[in-house]
């Protein structure tokens, strides 16, 4: 009986059952969406999390940068006050690495690389040497070849004139530095070989020695075993041969591996137990393996140098041997990456001496937790200055979850809302179905019927809606679970905050992790069954809800609770709308109450929009860009090779507001020419030999030489890039300009020299200096080689950061600037042309720009607005990125991570603005018609009751509307009065949406007072709705 | 001459379950001057035969003629207004005017305004014995007795010679109940409006010139 009426009542409240049926299905349909996107994408982002490796690492951009074998005193210097606390300390940080480096040696391996830090130095025996006066040269025999990698035995040497005095019937052990010349034969040149253990030993290392023996014992020389020229042989194998071995706690978060640039290839990684016992274990390249034919589980004796002179080749004399010899077991071979053919890799906690100074650049490295990596760059990023440069390493984790996290955000906030509206709904559903049936289960208890057959009758209605709404929606969702997710990914793709290309945010490679989330039924089913579950569970609290029900007291009609003095006003419909406003009391300040609120809602809204707004304005108004050209690994910003046509034409597309460029000559400097007197010193000119091997030694000298850097901005030439101070001084009435600005006289260049060459050469400010450069001149007809020494006007001086005492000229000297500029060397001013509208250099600017070369060039952007265009154009022209060859080789790089992570990160503010502000632009409409419509249905009976008096519907009608409206608008006023007064003048936006709210509840009032006034009289007194 | 005649008139309506059938060819008349109850057991019809005699509604089928005249082809709300005065058992007075208001409110829906007005509901509360002091109070702070004689009042405001009664007592205590009652016997008797009183009270039938019963949706008079 309880189950057929429990039916009945279900078919005969037909509507409202379809209704419920149906608005529990939509819901538990979206709540499971919701849900099965949040699960997935939450999963999806916890895989991502295993998968991506996120490092920050902390390089001292030296002069020297890349060079991962040098020693830079500046480094040491700028590490003192460096404070690393600063990132072990911060939350996002798991751990912090820094280098542990030593100069090895395994006996056995042998290196071909050009890295060998003394390739081609040579200790040699050599006789029956005879002086050619014509070409200023020995020739002689390699009696016997003690160390070289190029000489051997009874082969003839050709010998500088200035290496020494050699006799003819003597024998010579010697050391220097062998190569080839233009003949097929081989050179032999004096070199200093600088060994800071031997020299700190007080020894020093002569060139040659004569080792002439008396060939009683048919003997012609004799080796001096102990001589110094000797340990240096036994010296030179070892550092050629050297392996560079590298400790670390966490060997594939270390750059290389981290960069899939090295990978092992056989075995494994080490285990955490060996990272923690430092047991003596080691990766090696597979070179070395191969070299040495040892494989896996094979074990090399391991020896490791240290002195207390800095520089890895400085770590190993023969005299002082090995600090370290272990056996290590080989537990992986890496591949063979040529510049790390040499590295070994064992865990940091070995008992390994680690090199007392720094090798290489790297400060340290972090490992940071992925999706806090954008916040720790932003606050590490004041930490690490003054050359000191961070640089975050995230596989390409951001460009892959960063999406994925806005749509979770996403996926939770409509899940949340989903759910409130889904128990709002349940709720409902049960107030309904069973608190407005308390009538049936009065009755029911009075029949006798029990609360157990109640609860019955009120669950089994319910429950059987509720299950069929709620087990539909489940399976509906879980049938269009792919679907949404193949959207979800479509939507990730739409969802990328960041434009990664170019920039330096975006210097690793990257790795791609597939959305391929795995949700099984069971999930949904859960959802369903959670639904049913709180739908039973409100009807059942309704049910009982009934049981404790008592009648309510006689209900008073409503009304003003004091006497009123009756109005003498007419009798219009205002009349009534008049004293319904006056005297409504609570009622009546729902309206403006509301009005007021929505005011301050939507002033909240627009002014948070405004401020994001304005925060990305002022961000792209004080944000200036930097790009460079580098090298694919994004390391080198100098030593490039730079198509000037390529450089010319990145400037041409009105992109770019500055432009600083440079290019190097080997320098040789010739002297003073001119005092700053004015006295005038005879100076010879540059001697051209015209001997083949004078010529040949005259180039080598020049090409050995510092540079002569021909540039337009000092502070972004190479050695200056990083640096945040430079000090420079000046000739009275000259500066920084004279690089940018033409000389009067284009046969005088000033120049600017480091501190250390006017020192060497005694050179004040305002002298005149001659050097001499190696330089091709092109011409569209010919290329020429040519000697060329020119005068330069000393007009400024700087104190050195690197090593080498390089003159800045203005760019001109080298380089016919009036290719790239339209006026002479600016910088300012870009020209107007745009990529849109295109360039095309004549054919003969073409060839002369095609011909020449920059080795360095940096740029900043125009306009931070269009830095996606500036990214389009680059990829349209086929500039290549760091780690990603494209049809041009020259790879830039733009300094944008900052300002990409800070404007991300209001885009995404801005983002749920746009996606949710509307949400709530559209509910409060809806507000706004309900709330009119239920004030207004709320008093039907007052219509009624006008209408049976005989009111007319205009009457009926504006005595409702006129009331409504007036409060409405005076709620609205008072707002923005209130607005106005304190937070001073609404906005357009805001105007307008509490116009949209008026007209909406405009349109409530009257929608409902129609509704109203169609509805028949009868009908409303007779309480049939 | 018959001020209300009803011809043939039918009515229902759609319930949640159900049409019902309310009222089924309804024939009769009503003339000045008389006192008419129609009784019968709740959901008889009472209450909507006589909304339809109000013009509130109109009859599905047949014909509610008023003084000879359909109302079906008259302004229903100037009907009402100027014709028909309804009141109703649960008063229905608009809660947000005073006594007084409540009571010139009809008047003024027919353009009398202002002092005329207010006068003239004094006059009114004063024949239907409320007090003058009563006058100024909303609806809220008088009793039920006293709701209803404003509601009786207001009726008289609307000048018509038709006083609709839907169990106008029914909210009442006897006194009350017996005090209305005379008040409506007076109105029909002294100044020949034609009442018309729905109930269910058969201790005021004696009072009345005519009973009519009803059943199911049908009507008969009461031979007496």
């Amino acid at each position: 009986m309880i189950l057929r009426n429990s039916i009945l009542s279900i078919i005969r409240s037909k509507g409202k059952s379809a209704l419920f049926t149906l608005l529990i299905f939509a819901l538990t349909l979206v709540l499971a969406l919701g849900i099965s996107v949040w699960a997935s994408v939450a999963q999806f982002l916890e895989s991502c999390d295993d998968y991506y490796t996120t490092i920050g690492l902390v390089e001292y951009m030296g002069t020297g940068y890349p060079d991962d074998t040098a020693y830079d005193a500046g480094m040491v210097k700028t590490l003192t006050s460096f404070d690393a606390s600063a990132i072990t300390k911060d939350e996002a940080a798991l751990t912090w690495e820094t280098p542990a480096r030593a100069l090895g040696y395994v006996d056995g391996f042998w290196r071909t690389d050009t890295l060998m830090p003394n390739r081609m130095y040579s200790v040699l025996v050599v006789g029956n040497a005879s002086y050619d006066a014509r070409y200023k040269i020995y020739s002689a025999i390699v009696m016997k070849s003690i160390y070289s990698l190029k000489s051997e035995d009874d082969t003839i040497l050709y010998i500088d004139g200035d290496f020494g005095k050699f006799e003819p019937d003597h024998y010579y052990l010697v050391f220097g530095e062998v190569y080839y010349g233009r003949s097929p034969l081989l050179h032999l040149r004096a070199v200093e070989y600088e060994n800071a253990v031997a020299t700190a030993n007080g020894l020093e290392v002569p060139r040659m020695i004569d080792i002439t023996a008396d060939d009683t014992d048919g003997q012609f020389f004799t080796i001096p075993e102990n001589s110094v020229i000797m340990q240096v042989a036994k010296t030179l194998p070892v550092i050629n041969n050297s392996v560079l071995v590298n400790g670390t706690e966490n060997l594939m978060a270390l750059l290389p591996f981290h960069q899939q640039e090295l990978y092992i290839i056989d075995g494994r990684t080490f285990t955490q137990e060996e990272y923690d016992q430092g047991s003596p274990v080691v990766v090696v390249s597979d070179l070395l393996a191969a070299r040495l034919g040892v494989g896996v589980g094979d074990s090399i004796d391991l020896s490791v140098a240290i002195s207390d002179q800095p520089g890895v080749y400085n770590s190993f004399w023969v005299a002082d041997g090995f600090a370290f010899q272990a056996p290590f077991t080989i537990v992986g071979i890496m591949n063979t990456v040529l510049d790390k053919s040499w590295y070994v890799y064992v865990p940091k906690s070995a008992e390994i001496p680690w090199s007392k100074f720094p090798i290489g650049y790297t400060v340290g490295q972090a490992v940071i937790r992925n999706e806090d990596a954008p916040e720790f760059y932003t606050r590490m990023e004041p930490y690490v200055n003054d050359r000191l440069l961070l640089t975050i390493y995230d596989q390409g984790y951001s460009t892959v979850a960063i999406p994925y996290q806005t749509i979770l955000r996403i996926a939770k906030i409509v899940t949340g809302v989903c759910t409130l509206v889904e128990l709002a709904v349940i709720v409902l559903f049960g107030f309904l179905f069973v608190y407005r049936q308390r009538d049936t289960s009065e009755t029911m208890l009075m029949l006798g019927a029990g609360k157990a057959r109640v609860c019955g009758y009120f669950l089994f209605s319910s429950g059987f809606i509720s299950l069929i709404a709620a087990i539909a929606g489940a399976a509906a969702g879980y049938w269009l679970h792919d679907g949404i997710i193949a959207l979800v990914a479509r939507a990730a793709d739409r969802y990328q905050l960041i434009d990664s290309r170019f920039s330096n945010g975006n210097l690793t490679t990257s790795r791609l992790l597939e959305f391929a989330p795995d949700l099984n039924w069971q999930l949904f089913l859960a959802i369903g069954a959670a639904v049913f579950l709180i739908a039973c569970l409100s009807c059942m609290s309704f049910t009982i809800g009934t049981f404790i029900h008592s009648k309510p007291s006689e209900k008073k009609p409503s009304g003003p609770k004091r006497e009123h003095r009756t109005s003498r006003m007419g009798g219009s419909s205002m009349k009534y709308t008049l004293l319904s406003i006056m005297r409504g009391g609570a009622r009546t300040t729902v309206v403006p109450v509301l009005a007021i609120a929505v005011v301050i809602f939507f002033g909240q809204l627009v002014t948070t929009t405004q401020r994001y707004q304005e925060q990305l304005d002022s961000i792209y108004e004080n944000t200036t860009i930097a790009g460079y050209y580098t090298d694919i690994h994004g390391k080198q910003i100098g030593n490039l090779v730079l198509d000037a046509y390529d450089v010319a034409n990145l400037y041409r597309t009105g992109q770019i507001s500055t432009l600083s460029a440079s290019l190097g000559e080997p320098y040789y400097y010739l002297g003073v020419s001119k005092l700053a007197d004015g006295t005038s010193i005879h100076l010879e000119p540059l001697f051209v030999p015209t001997s083949f091997f004078a010529l040949e030694s005259l180039e080598e000298e020049i090409r050995r030489g510092p540079n002569l850097t021909a540039t337009n901005d000092i502070r972004t030439a190479p050695e200056f890039y990083y640096s945040s101070t430079i000090n420079l001084t000046f000739l009275d009435g000259y500066d920084e300009s004279i690089l940018t600005v033409p000389t009067s006289d284009p046969r005088v260049f000033s120049c600017i020299l480091p501190t250390s060459l006017l020192d060497i050469h005694s050179i004040v400010l305002g002298d005149s200096i001659r050097v001499a450069f190696d330089r091709i001149y092109t011409n569209p007809e010919y290329d020429q080689r040519l000697f060329r020494d020119v005068e330069l006007l000393v007009v400024g001086s700087y104190e050195k950061q690197g090593a080498e005492d390089t003159i800045y000229t203005p760019l001109s000297l080298l380089f016919n600037s009036d290719l790239i500029w339209d006026e002479g060397q600016a910088t300012v001013s870009a020209p107007s042309q745009t990529f849109d509208a295109g360039y095309k250099f004549t054919p003969k600017q073409e060839y002369l720009l095609h011909k020449n070369l920059f080795n360095s060039a940096n740029f900043t952007l125009k306009d931070t607005r269009s830095l996606i265009k500036a990214k389009d154009y680059l990829t349209e022209y086929g500039y290549s990125e760091v780690n990603n060859v494209s049809s041009v080789r020259q790879f830039i790089v733009l300094k944008d991570a900052s300002f990409n992570n800070a404007v991300a990160s209001i885009k995404q503010q801005i983002r749920y603005i746009n996606t949710l502000y509307p949400c709530l632009y559209v509910l409060v409409g809806i507000i706004s018609i309900v709330v009119s419509y239920l004030l207004v249905v709320s008093r039907k009976k007052e219509f009624a009751t006008m209408r049976g008096l005989g009111a007319t519907r205009v009457r009926t009608f504006f005595s409702f509307f006129w009331e409504q409206s007036i409060l409405c608008v005076l709620g609205t006023v008072i707002g923005l009065v209130g607005w106005r007064c304190i937070l001073g003048i609404p906005n357009a936006l805001h105007l307008m949406l509490t116009g949209g709210f008026l007209i909406c509840y405009f349109i409530g009032c009257t929608v409902s007072i129609m509704i109203m006034n169609h509805t028949r009289v009868l009908t409303i007194l007779l309480d049939r709705d | 001459m018959n001020i209300l005649e009803l011809q043939d008139v039918s009515y229902s309506y759609n319930s949640k379950y159900q049409k019902v059938d309310v009222l089924k060819h309804i024939d009769c008349s009503f003339e000045h001057g008389k006192v008419y109850a129609i009784v019968g057991k709740s959901g008889s019809g009472k209450t909507t035969l006589l909304s339809l005699m109000a013009g509130l509604d109109l009859s599905a089928s047949g014909k509610v003629l008023y003084e000879g005249k359909s109302i079906s082809t008259m302004d229903l709300a100037k009907y009402r207004r100027e014709c028909a005065a309804m009141i109703y058992q649960s008063f229905r007075l608009l809660p947000l005017l005073t006594v007084s208001e409540n009571i010139t409110y009809p008047m003024e829906l027919r353009g009398f305004k202002g002092k005329k007005a207010r006068d003239r509901a004094r006059e009114l509360a004063a024949r239907v014995a409320l007090p003058e002091t009563l006058l100024d109070r909303f609806p809220n702070m008088l009793s039920g007795g006293e709701q209803q004689r404003v509601g009786i009042a207001r009726a008289l405001s609307m000048d018509t010679k038709l006083l609709l009664a839907d169990e106008p007592t029914g909210n009442l205590d006897e006194e009350n109940s017996c005090n209305i009652i005379d008040i409506l016997v007076d109105l029909a008797h002294k100044d020949g409006y034609c009442v018309i009183i729905a109930t269910h009270d058969l201790s005021i039938l004696p009072k009345m010139d005519v009973v009519f019963h009803m059943h199911s949706g049908s009507i008969y008079q009461e031979t007496r």
